[in-house]
């Protein structure tokens, strides 16, 4: 069995507003291998980019947000870190790659400098050698004349062109870990796939672990070994792809998995909807916190919160935080 | 970069255009014969003819301001009536004294107001940003010849610690006789403009920090006084520059009456003395002179603005 | 179970009233800006409107023998000037002049600026004339345009507010047009045009309202602006012709005589000072309260 490289144990991340403390993430614990690509899924607001900004600890911890739990990297709990053991875990061991390219890359800097500044940073590389080695990544992500590229500003490229740029920034160091937080949603479909397909070539190429944040279920399916499924700061369900995908145990993830168009399936089935909207933090319901939208909430589910729990019956390392979590069938 | 400056520089033209015409018809708004007004009741009928005719009055309006402005262009600002020697030598003696104390001014309040406000920003919410949003609300309602005013009260009469009022050249007093003579009307129209420049400075900074690139600079592990001096300096210096940029301009034309309140002989005394004895060429000397610089000034900042941002040079290319 | 169940949605009731509550409190904060500039003007409203009752001695009347005497409580409450006269009456007198001033800058500049860019807006043609000759007027730096018009205009208190209009009009002119662009650029401005409603109509009765806010907002900061630049050229004795008091007038007698009158510095400069603070205050709170973003 694989190490695990990250190990998430009952995160909370409160963030400080004028009302006193949100909770943005309840108590949310998964972990992912070595090498292994993990997907979390979910509507927007429900707390995924909190989530890989929390591991990382992205929010300022003076003025905006208040971390519990346990972050274990390589066995290390992350959050018992100083700032200056943190800065070099940042960047090097685990990376992060942002959803808009245009607005995370510095306007007023070229590409290769922002590259090599990584470089300097962590590898302590000099000058000339730091752009080598930038131009290299350039060319390693797939970005046609990287000399040339060195020089320009962000403005000046496409948007899957920033995107690769900013996989060159991440992967530099070679780190164990990326977070991909929503790293093709900015981008045309066509963009999409070779972006995707990079991630994918460079985390076998490198054995390096993913986490991949999306919305869109289809790209977790065609890339992802395990899926993890979240709603309003809450792991609701985790399984491996397949499983999660022919027998999806919570109601929220069916849901989902409803509301993909399908080219096979029935014609005259009309595209599913989950009902309502995502509920903003501060209105957090009673008891199962999907329950107001679940078609199949019962008294007891507006009471009781569930727990993260194995699905009675499933595969092995399937969870679901649902009453009526049940293997597949169960409650369709 | 070429075609940007000079699509920026040809905006300039209609904005000359305005100034001079409006500056051109300051002379004759007055009511009544100017150049009576400006000989005074005792002038005589020929006296009166006399000026008309070398001051042109007796053509239309626009072949008039046709030859002022080819006067202008020439390098001819007119005449004064109560002053010897030539337009250019007196407003170059009365510059010297305005830029000093400008320069002084501006100095102190980008030394006072550009840290207050990052260190606003880096507190937003907390004691120390609303302690800072207070005293730039002070500044920005506080008018400078009264603060001058104030000054003088509590240094000069009071603690008798500086002088009251003069003003000492570098060349004459050297060093610190110039440095004390203008260390409090430099304050007091230094702390003016160093209200707004807080705020602008402020809100420049938040809009920085909160920006993506400022969070993944964060998550490529570089260290805060890193994304701090390097990227967010850099990012926030083009509004910050701007901001001491026009100041160099409000307090210029502030310094007039900040030089009446300290008795500092700069163009704003020139300007209060020409109004009083309706000195009309002066006056338009100054006025255009004055907005002539302002107007470079804004240019220059506007090309250094497309010097520190790659996007504003895009733009202004049609990208 | 149902007791429980009842238990935490109070708890939850409760928690949403709390949040309720601080909404509450904050917007009332918000407004509490607005409150306190309000307060501050008004106070100095009714000091300028019971001058005559407060201060019955008046502005101009003197008495040779009370030259420069120091603020007392049973004597002059100010103190009195250089030529016998209550500072007390001619601050307060002084507010009736300067707010006066002030305020008609402040409103005639918000109408002429709101015409100019309701109609720059509106007009293409328009816009660029408009907008170019607001670019040059603002070239020129604002208190020496205001001081070169005195020159040239007589001496008195229209002439005062007429220069002050000119400079303060481009800045409310500005801000009136790009708040009707966006309005103007909305669909139901569209459809109205085409559907044959009448340029009047239009501007006036659907776009006008629209940018109330912002200009309102604007014409306070020019309200202040206008009391600043009033006092300063009367200070530099290009303003309120004297006797008449201004603020601006009293602290111009007061400098020749700073180290023998600290009050004739002091409470004009104090007045002066509050009021332009308030309007300010006033300013930001309005921007607050109006600006649907700040909720």
């Amino acid at each position: 069995m694989a190490k695990n490289i990250l190990e998430v144990q009952n995160l909370v991340t409160r963030f400080k507003t004028e009302q006193g403390l949100m909770k943005a993430l309840d108590g949310v614990s998964f972990h992912v291998e070595e090498g292994e690509l993990v997907g979390l899924v979910g509507e927007s607001g429900c707390g995924k980019s909190v989530m890989s900004q929390s591991i990382m600890r992205l929010y300022d911890e003076k003025t905006q947000a208040r971390y519990e739990g346990k972050v274990l990297f390589n066995g290390r709990d992350l959050l018992t870190l100083d700032e200056k053991e943190m800065q070099r875990v940042r960047g090097q061991e685990i990376t992060m790659v942002f959803q808009d390219a245009l607005s995370a890359l510095d306007p007023v800097f070229p590409v290769g400098s922002q590259i090599a500044e990584a470089l300097r940073i962590h590898q302590g590389l000099k000058g000339k050698e730091a752009r080598e080695q930038a131009e290299e990544m350039l060319r390693l992500v797939g970005i046609p004349s990287p000399g040339e590229r060195m020089r320009s500003y962000p403005h000046e490229l496409s948007g899957g062109m920033r995107q690769r740029v900013m996989i060159a920034i991440a992967l530099c160091c070679h780190p164990k870990l990326l977070i991909a937080d929503e790293p093709t949603t900015a981008l045309d479909v066509t963009i999409q796939a070779q972006i995707m397909e990079l991630i994918v070539r460079l985390n076998k190429q490198l054995n390096m672990g993913v986490l991949l944040i999306t919305h869109d279920l289809a790209v977790i399916a065609e890339t992802c070994t395990r899926v993890a499924v979240m709603y309003l700061g809450q792991i609701v369900e985790e399984a491996d792809v397949k499983t999660l995908f022919r027998r999806p145990a919570h109601p929220y993830t069916r849901g989902l998995l409803r509301s993909i168009p399908r080219l096979d399936g029935d014609k005259r089935e009309r595209l599913f909807v989950i009902g309502g909207t995502v509920p903003l933090l501060s209105q957090i319901p009673q008891g199962c916190r999907f329950a107001p939208r679940c078609p199949y909430a019962c008294e007891d589910c507006g009471r009781r919160e569930p727990e993260l729990l194995p699905v009675p019956g499933g595969e092995k390392d399937h969870l679901a935080r649902c009453h009526k979590a049940a293997d597949g069938q169960g409650v369709s | 970069m070429k075609k940007y400056v000079l699509k920026r520089t040809l905006t300039l033209i209609p904005v000359l255009f305005v100034v001079s015409v409006a500056i051109f018809m300051l002379v004759h708004i007055a009511p009544g014969d100017p150049a009576a007004a400006l000989l005074g009741d005792r002038a005589s009928q020929a006296e009166i003819d006399a000026l008309r005719e070398r001051m042109g009055l007796n053509d239309p309006l626009p072949v008039q301001y046709v030859n002022w402005v080819g006067g202008v262009l020439r390098g001819d600002l007119g005449e004064s009536v109560f002053m010897q020697g030539s337009m250019t030598q007196i407003l170059a003696e009365h510059m010297g004294p305005t830029l000093a104390l400008t320069g002084w001014a501006v100095l102190l309040a980008t030394l006072f107001a550009v840290p207050l406000g990052i260190l606003a920003a880096k507190n937003q919410g907390r004691l120390a940003d609303h302690l800072v949003s207070v005293t730039s609300m002070v500044g920005i309602s506080m008018p400078s010849f009264l603060l001058g005013l104030l000054l003088v009260l509590l240094f000069a009469v009071q603690l008798q610690w500086l002088p009251a009022w003069g003003y000492v050249s570098i060349r004459e007093g050297g060093f610190l006789a110039h440095l004390r003579s203008l260390i409090l009307p430099a304050i007091a129209l230094g702390f003016i403009e160093s209200g707004l420049m807080i705020r602008m400075t402020r809100s420049a900074m938040l809009e920085v920090l909160q920006s993506d690139y400022i969070r993944m600079c964060k998550a490529k592990g570089v260290s805060p006084s890193g994304i701090f001096l390097k990227h967010a300096l850099r990012n926030s210096l083009i509004s910050i520059l701007t901001v001491v940029g026009q100041s160099f301009m409000v307090l210029l034309s502030g310094a007039t009456v900040v030089e009446t309140v300290f008795n500092i002989p700069g163009i704003g005394q020139l300007t209060v003395n020409s109004v009083l004895r309706r000195d009309y060429e002066v006056i338009q000397a100054v006025v255009l002179l004055v907005s002539v610089m302002n107007v470079l000034i804004c240019l220059v900042l506007d090309l250094l603005y497309g010097l520190i941002d790659p996007r504003a040079r895009a733009g202004g290319e049609g990208v | 179970m149902e007791k429980q169940s009842r238990q935490d949605r109070r708890a939850l009731e409760k928690r949403l009233r709390r949040e309720q509550r601080a909404r509450m409190t904050r917007k009332f904060l918000h407004n509490k800006l607005a409150m306190l500039g309000s307060l501050m003007i008004l106070t100095v409203v009714l000091l300028a409107l019971l001058a005559p009752v407060l201060a019955p001695q008046g502005p101009l009347e003197n008495s040779v023998y009370d030259r420069l005497t120091p603020p007392s409580l049973d004597g002059y409450l100010f103190g009195s000037d250089n030529l016998g006269r209550s500072v007390f009456a001619r601050v307060l007198y002084g507010a009736r002049l300067s707010l006066t001033i002030g305020a008609s800058v402040g409103l005639l500049s918000m109408v002429l600026g709101m015409v100019l860019g309701l109609y720059a807006s509106y007009y293409r043609f328009l816009d660029n004339l408009i907008m170019r000759v607001c670019d040059g007027l603002s070239a020129i730096p604002s208190t020496l345009l205001a001081i070169a018009l005195m020159a040239s205009l007589d001496r008195n208190i229209l002439n005062l507010i007429i220069s002050l209009t000119v400079v303060s009009v481009p800045r409310v002119a500005r801000v009136a047009r790009s708040a009707a662009v966006v309005v103007r650029e909305q669909t139901y401005i569209e459809a109205m045009r085409s559907a044959g409603a009448s340029s009047t109509r239009i501007i006036w009765g659907h776009i006008a309202p629209n940018i109330l806010s912002p200009v309102l907002v604007q014409s306070s900061y020019i309200f202040a602006n206008a009391i600043i630049t009033e006092a300063a050229l009367s200070f530099l004795g290009v303003g309120v012709p004297l006797p008449e008091p201004s603020w601006g007038n009293i602290l111009y007698e007061g400098k020749a005589v700073i180290h023998k009158a600290w009050w004739m510095i002091v409470y004009p400069g104090l007045f002066t000072a509050v009021t332009v603070l308030g309007l300010n205050i006033f300013g930001d709170g309005l921007r607050d309260v109006l600006d649907p973003h700040t909720n």
